[in-house]
């Protein structure tokens, strides 16, 4: 680096001031007009974060909110240098540092979490795939995903109520985020934990849905595999319906 | 040529091209790197009805922290897809300290600066195998200065060997918040190296200071600027930026024509989308 230490160290104090806010003396300043950059580079974030999780904005108290915009950009080196990634670091600020905890607003993990899986679905980069046959057996036969997809594990229901509801409700969910091809929209669905098994064995494990069957006894007690089965069965129709199955073959 | 900075917010309206007609359409290489889905397939439909140009964000040409290699790897990447020929940046820094900060900060105007940003400047037209275009931008206070705006950016422009790109608003900008001549500063410029034209409105907050927010029509001070700077240069390509409080296509068609007329009048030649 060619730079003088007093080079750096203006540029340093003006970036942490557009961080934290926390006046800087610098040399050779025109009056009054360092607080633009503060308020440009802030309004940036905070629009940004805003506009990335419009459910948490529009439930959490203003004063919370505020706190973690402003915590997350003073304290946390933001990494990436495309912004519309930038929701991703404050996520996992949020997550690291426990504010959930802090605020009594257990539902905020799964929220954060939910929000993002939709806006990284929809932003990110192809995985080119085409359509194959649908004339196998959906029991014995491979079955194929439209591989542009998350499933998101929560602890609270935030997919499918307002986060005051949901708090009310913890338990184990599973939701399904998948993009469709042609419109590039996010279809979600409500998955059971056999279902969400299902995909995961078949999408990482490559197995059939007779080769999963084998491990539902061990999953759950008093289960009628014959019932299972069928159901299992109607699922995977509905998912060809929805295009998220794009080939059994 | 006359391009405007695509925005998804009138993404049909670029591709119907039924009331905005630019020659060429500029793009933040770092809004769609690695994009797919949906605006992928719209971004595609652009590239093939247009030429494109790109003009970076995240560089950070005058950052005390290292070169990103990796972006600059994604970066060279994206201009070989889509076979871009322009690629500017910003005369300014938008990291320090391994933090991101999603915006324009004035360098320092030092020798020091000068020294670190030229050798920043040639490792990137090294590794892009392409001239850089560097954009004069504005600022609303100097910071640690030791020369003016001028000097520095012509030293820059001198030693590096890179291209200018003038943003002729961010010197009518500038002259206005630093109490200075405007076509003196023109004047004063390494003419022969501009490559590429800014134009774009700006908002006055006060009485003593403008804010570039590129969310205002342009001007005609800024116009007449223009002009005169046309007067004086080489034909090079123009590129209308609006980035918020986007109006009616057919105002934006409005800019653009009224931005040909006067290259119509200044230059005779047609002039090509190189740098």
């Amino acid at each position: 680096m060619n730079l003088s230490l007093d080079t750096y160290t203006a540029q340093s104090q003006l970036a942490k001031y557009c961080r934290d806010g926390i006046a800087v003396d610098l040399p050779g300043l025109t009056p009054n007009r360092l607080s633009q950059y503060r308020r440009l580079v802030f309004n940036i974030i905070k629009d940004n974060i805003e506009n990335a999780f419009p459910i948490a904005y529009k439930y959490l108290p203003a004063e919370i909110w505020e706190e973690l915009v402003y915590d997350f950009f003073s304290i946390h080196p933001c990494q990436n240098y495309q912004v519309w990634k930038l929701p991703k670091e404050f996520v996992d600020f949020v997550i690291d540092n426990n504010y959930a905890k802090k605020h009594e607003t257990p539902y905020l993990r799964d929220l954060l979490n939910f929000e993002w899986a939709e806006m990284e679905l929809y932003n990110m980069a192809d995985k080119p795939y085409n359509y194959g046959s649908f004339d196998g057996d959906i029991i014995n036969d491979k079955i194929k995903f439209n591989p542009e997809f998350i499933l998101l594990p929560l602890e609270f229901p935030i997919h499918i109520y307002p986060p005051t509801i949901a708090t009310e409700k913890k338990g184990n969910y599973f939701v399904l985020l998948f993009r469709e091809k042609e419109s590039g929209k996010i279809q979600f669905v409500d998955l059971s934990v056999w279902y969400s098994f299902l995909i995961e064995q078949v999408s990482q494990n490559d197995l059939t849905i007779n080769q999963i069957l084998n491990y539902a006894p061990q999953l759950f007690s008093n289960i009628s595999i014959d019932e299972l089965k069928t159901n299992t069965i109607l699922f995977i129709k509905s998912m060809i319906t929805k295009k998220f199955v794009i080939a059994i073959e | 040529m006359i391009g405007l900075g695509y925005r998804r917010d009138f993404a049909q309206e670029f591709i119907s091209g039924s009331i905005i007609k630019p020659d060429f359409v500029e793009v933040a290489p770092e809004n769609w790197i690695g994009i797919g889905g949906y605006w992928k397939k719209q971004f595609n439909q652009i590239a093939d009805k247009y030429k494109i140009a790109c003009h970076g964000l995240s560089l950070s040409i005058g950052s005390p922290d290292p070169l990103d290699f990796a972006f600059l790897k994604n970066l060279k990447a994206f201009l070989k897809e889509y076979n871009i020929d322009i690629y500017s940046e910003h005369l300014s820094y938008a990291k320090c300290d391994n933090a991101h900060l999603y915006d324009l900060l004035p360098i320092p105007f030092r020798e020091d600066a000068v020294t670190h940003i030229v050798e920043r400047i040639k490792i990137v037209q090294d590794y892009l195998q392409r001239p850089f275009i560097m954009e004069n931008v504005s600022y609303y206070t100097p910071v640690a200065a030791e020369m003016d705006e001028l000097t520095f950016i012509n030293a820059i422009l001198e030693q590096s060997g890179c291209k200018l790109l003038l943003d002729v608003n961010n010197v009518y900008v500038n002259s206005f918040n630093h109490n200075y001549n405007a076509k003196s500063f023109i004047d004063g410029l390494l003419l022969d190296k501009v490559a590429y034209i800014h134009m774009a409105g700006h908002l006055q907050i006060s009485d003593d200071l403008i804010i570039d927010t590129h969310g205002e029509a342009i001007i005609d001070p800024v116009f007449d600027l223009f002009d005169y700077t046309a007067g004086k240069i080489q034909p090079v390509p123009i590129l209308l930026e609006r980035d918020f409080n986007i109006p009616e296509m057919i105002e934006l068609q409005g800019e653009i024509n009224k931005l040909k007329a006067i290259t119509n009048l200044r230059w005779s030649k047609k002039h090509e989308l190189i740098a």
